[in-house]
């Protein structure tokens, strides 16, 4: 194939007409790294706060009468936007109160009951966040080393369809059969990642490309396989329910969910940190991906790098769907992965590609995700709105220059990390 | 869409590429008869029908009676010579080669799929071209802003948007022209944001289009679920546009119904393939773009205006990237229709980068992609 030279990022060029740029004040680092993403999400909840004022009709009756009555129209759009910040926070941690009390009665009376009820909102959260912060982990690993994994929702598929198989398909005792389910999962979705990995080190195919196909790929496979081979007796496509020995075990009784999959994505966050930063291997990675030619150059092999990287981040997406197929679904149905693979790059994003952060990312995510369901029960609010704010957040995050602008702060550093490359470069 | 990170012998590549496209025409051959031929029992026919029933403007033309197992092996033996040649000899054009190996495919599926049967050929074609516009402007879209060196995978944010806005003007206004302009106008003000994040703020372009993506999926559902679903007919219901058979070449047989009966958008849609084509290869604004997308710091000594010129094309290509929903989204279902969009959204830069991002490549992409 004929080299293209194609388009180059807009950033390539121009440093040097840019702003002066100020050296590193001494304040504390810590500091600086969260201001940015800590304003991002500040502000996006101040544009979501706009939009659900604006989307009320009360607020909008009151506001025909602002010059008679203004008192009116503001209380109108506080109670609106309290109301449902309000309603969005109680679904995503429960109420304080109510934890306090029901641990008080725990005590009297021996009575956990009105205790599990009370933390169900929070440990539903952290149930949300566990895919999340193991599918974010796989774009990040892909982002540190250069590559644009966007096809982490069909290994997500392809991870949790391998599970489920394993986990209805196999009898063995617990020990076996819950470590072979997730083992199953990580290979589903490693394989799948690894494709687009090979064929990118081997032909020089776009990352982004190749694994939308594979996304389009799994989507009908998992299809076909849900209405033939995998399907269980019924008349919807379902895969049949796993054994009671490959479930993920659950802290509490029934109605909350939360499971040892939320542990083993932290551990799992950890030992990526460990992997990345720590291991020669893990360096090698990060080289090729911060400069690919700088690392071949120091002789290390690009095309194997490219493949291992594809390899892990979709191994680690095929382990989230694993996750969540052992820990809180139990069985896989059609569109099972959609939403994880655009929400994992967000994560992966707004985290900015390390482990840690995207712990919190997906943290703030799942949350976010698990309390707008109640938001929209109790305020009426649609659970979009949810998307508008995580869109916005992920755009000041992207843009400190956006944020800076407007809380006018000064611009502290000249680093700033390559995530992906454009398609020619 | 190559790197140069994998250090190549140029002349062993060019064998390695020839030897492993040539195999693979051959294995397709061979795929074709083993799926298709040796599965079609001798002595069946396979009727295509050329006429669509009911349709008075064309001028009526005999059905296409074929055989068809001997039809799938003439097709393999195709698929399989001109892969032979490949390998042996090598053929520049490989978008060629493929495009017969792949029309053998689909033709010979085709054959096996209605053998004993008869198929409405033409009307499907019809549908193909219907379901291709939208991506084939889209893709147009990402072509335009991509020559620019800005990618653009927010188009799918872009379209709901643009979508969203064009049923509801169009609703309001009565007018479905007025939809079509709004729809325009909405793409271009999404566009223009997106470019000045890009340009302006330097966000990488992927995030930039993610977000686009994430917010225009968001707000166009929210507006959905609190107002268009339940004001449903003053502002959810704007009709489609009707099929303007065009004179005289609506009566030539097949080609007629495929292309010539139809709605105006795909009429636009064609036009606007070949204005993009010749417009960038063929002017000076298109030679502008090209050379600020392929090597900027060039573009720049020698006087073009680098920034403005891609917004000038990122813009441009929002304008494109419109509307197109208003077609499918009415036919199908008069919402704004959500779970399908986000994968057609993710076709589209995929879809336009296959051929090496030629305007006119596109649209037979994308025809591959929406045949079957």
């Amino acid at each position: 194939m004929e080299n293209v030279s194609l388009p180059k990022p807009a950033v390539s060029e121009n440093n040097q007409a840019g702003k002066p740029i100020e050296k590193k004040r001494n304040g504390s680092k810590l500091f600086q790294t969260l201001l940015v993403p800590v304003l991002a999400i500040l502000t996006g909840f101040i544009i979501g706060a706009i939009v659900i004022a604006l989307s009320n009709d009360a607020v909008i009756a009151s506001y025909r009468n602002i010059f008679r009555d203004p008192g009116a129209a503001l209380a109108a759009t506080w109670s609106a936007i309290s109301v449902a910040y309000g309603s969005l926070f109680y679904g995503s941690f429960g109420s304080v109160t109510e934890i306090f009390h029901s641990i008080q009665t725990y005590y009297s009376t021996g009575d956990s009951k009105a205790f599990l009820l009370a933390i169900y909102p929070f440990t539903e959260s952290l149930t949300t966040v566990t895919p999340y912060i193991l599918a974010g982990l796989a774009v990040a690993v892909g982002f540190k080393c250069g590559l644009f994994n966007i096809g982490a929702e069909g290994q997500f598929g392809i991870g949790a369809l391998c599970s489920a198989y394993v986990g209805y398909a196999m009898h063995a005792p617990w020990y076996i059969h819950l470590p072979l389910a997730l083992l199953a999962g990580a290979a589903g979705g490693a394989i799948w990642g690894a494709i687009p990995g090979l064929l990118k080190g081997l032909t020089g195919a776009h990352e982004v490309v190749t694994t939308i196909m594979m996304n389009y790929v799994s989507f009908r496979l998992s299809d076909w396989l849900l209405n033939g081979p995998m399907k269980a007796s019924g008349f919807r496509p379902l895969t049949p329910v796993i054994d009671n020995s490959a479930m993920l075990p659950q802290f509490f009784p029934d109605p909350l969910r939360l499971n040892w999959g939320f542990i083993i994505a932290l551990a799992i966050a950890f030992l990526v940190y460990w992997f990345l930063f720590k291991t020669p291997i893990g360096f090698e990675i990060r080289a090729v991906g911060a400069n690919p030619d700088g690392a071949r150059y120091a002789g290390m092999n690009i095309v194997k790098n490219f493949v291992l990287a594809m390899t892990i981040s979709g191994a680690l997406a095929g382990l989230a769907g694993a996750v969540q197929v052992l820990g809180v679904d139990h069985w896989v149905g059609q569109g099972f992965s959609s939403g994880y693979g655009f929400d994992s790059i967000a994560i992966a994003l707004l985290g900015q590609s390390h482990p840690l952060g995207v712990v919190l990312a997906a943290l703030l995510w799942g949350t976010l995700r698990s309390g707008a369901t109640n938001m929209q029960l109790t305020a009426g609010v649609p659970i979009e709105i949810i998307s508008i704010i995580q869109g916005l957040v992920i755009v000041f995050v992207a843009a400190p220059a956006v944020v800076r602008w407007i809380y006018r702060i000064r611009a502290i550093s000249t680093q700033t990390t390559v995530l992906t490359r454009g398609w020619g470069k | 869409m190559t790197t140069n990170l994998v250090p190549k012998n140029a002349k062993s590549t060019n064998l390695r590429t020839r030897l492993a496209a040539g195999i693979l025409l051959l294995f397709t051959g061979l795929i074709i008869i083993l799926l298709f031929g040796v599965n079609t029992k001798p002595g069946l026919n396979t009727t295509f029908g050329l006429t669509p029933l009911g349709d008075k403007n064309v001028i009526p033309i005999p059905d296409l009676v074929l055989p068809a197992q001997p039809a799938i092996y003439v097709l393999a033996i195709v698929a399989i010579f001109v892969g032979g040649w490949q390998l042996a000899r090598g053929i520049k054009s490989t978008g060629l080669l493929a495009g017969v190996v792949a029309f053998c495919f689909v033709f010979a599926f085709l054959i096996w799929a209605a053998r004993d049967n008869s198929m409405d050929l033409v009307g499907m074609m019809n549908t193909s071209v219907v379901r291709a516009t939208p991506i084939a402007l889209a893709a147009l879209c990402g072509v335009i802003s991509e020559r620019a060196a800005v990618i653009n995978i927010g188009l799918e944010g872009i379209m709901l948007m643009s979508a969203m806005t064009s049923v509801m003007v169009a609703t309001l206004l009565h007018n479905l022209y007025a939809g079509l302009v709004a729809g325009m106008l909405t793409g271009m003000i999404i566009a223009g944001l997106h470019a000045i994040l890009v340009i302006y703020f330097k966000v990488d372009q992927i995030i930039s289009g993610v977000a686009v993506n994430i917010v225009g999926t968001g707000a166009s559902s929210f507006i959905s679920n609190r107002y268009m679903q339940i004001y449903t007919d003053q502002i959810n219901n704007s009709g489609i546009f009707p099929n303007i058979p065009i004179p005289l070449l609506a009566k030539i047989p097949i080609l007629g119904p495929v292309v010539f009966e139809n709605n105006v958008i795909v009429y636009i849609m064609l036009i606007l393939v070949a204005v993009t084509f010749v417009v960038l290869f063929y002017t000076r604004w298109g030679l502008r773009t090209r050379a600020v997308g392929e090597h900027p710091k060039a573009a720049d000594t020698l006087g073009v205006r680098v920034y403005m010129t891609r917004y000038v094309n990122v813009i441009l290509g929002g304008l494109v990237g419109w509307d197109r929903w208003r077609l499918l989204h009415h036919r199908v279902s008069r919402k704004i229709r959500q779970i399908d969009d986000s994968r057609q959204g993710l076709h589209r830069p995929g879809s336009h980068d296959f051929r090496q991002l030629e305007s006119r490549g596109s649209i037979g992409v994308i025809h591959d992609f929406w045949f079957c």
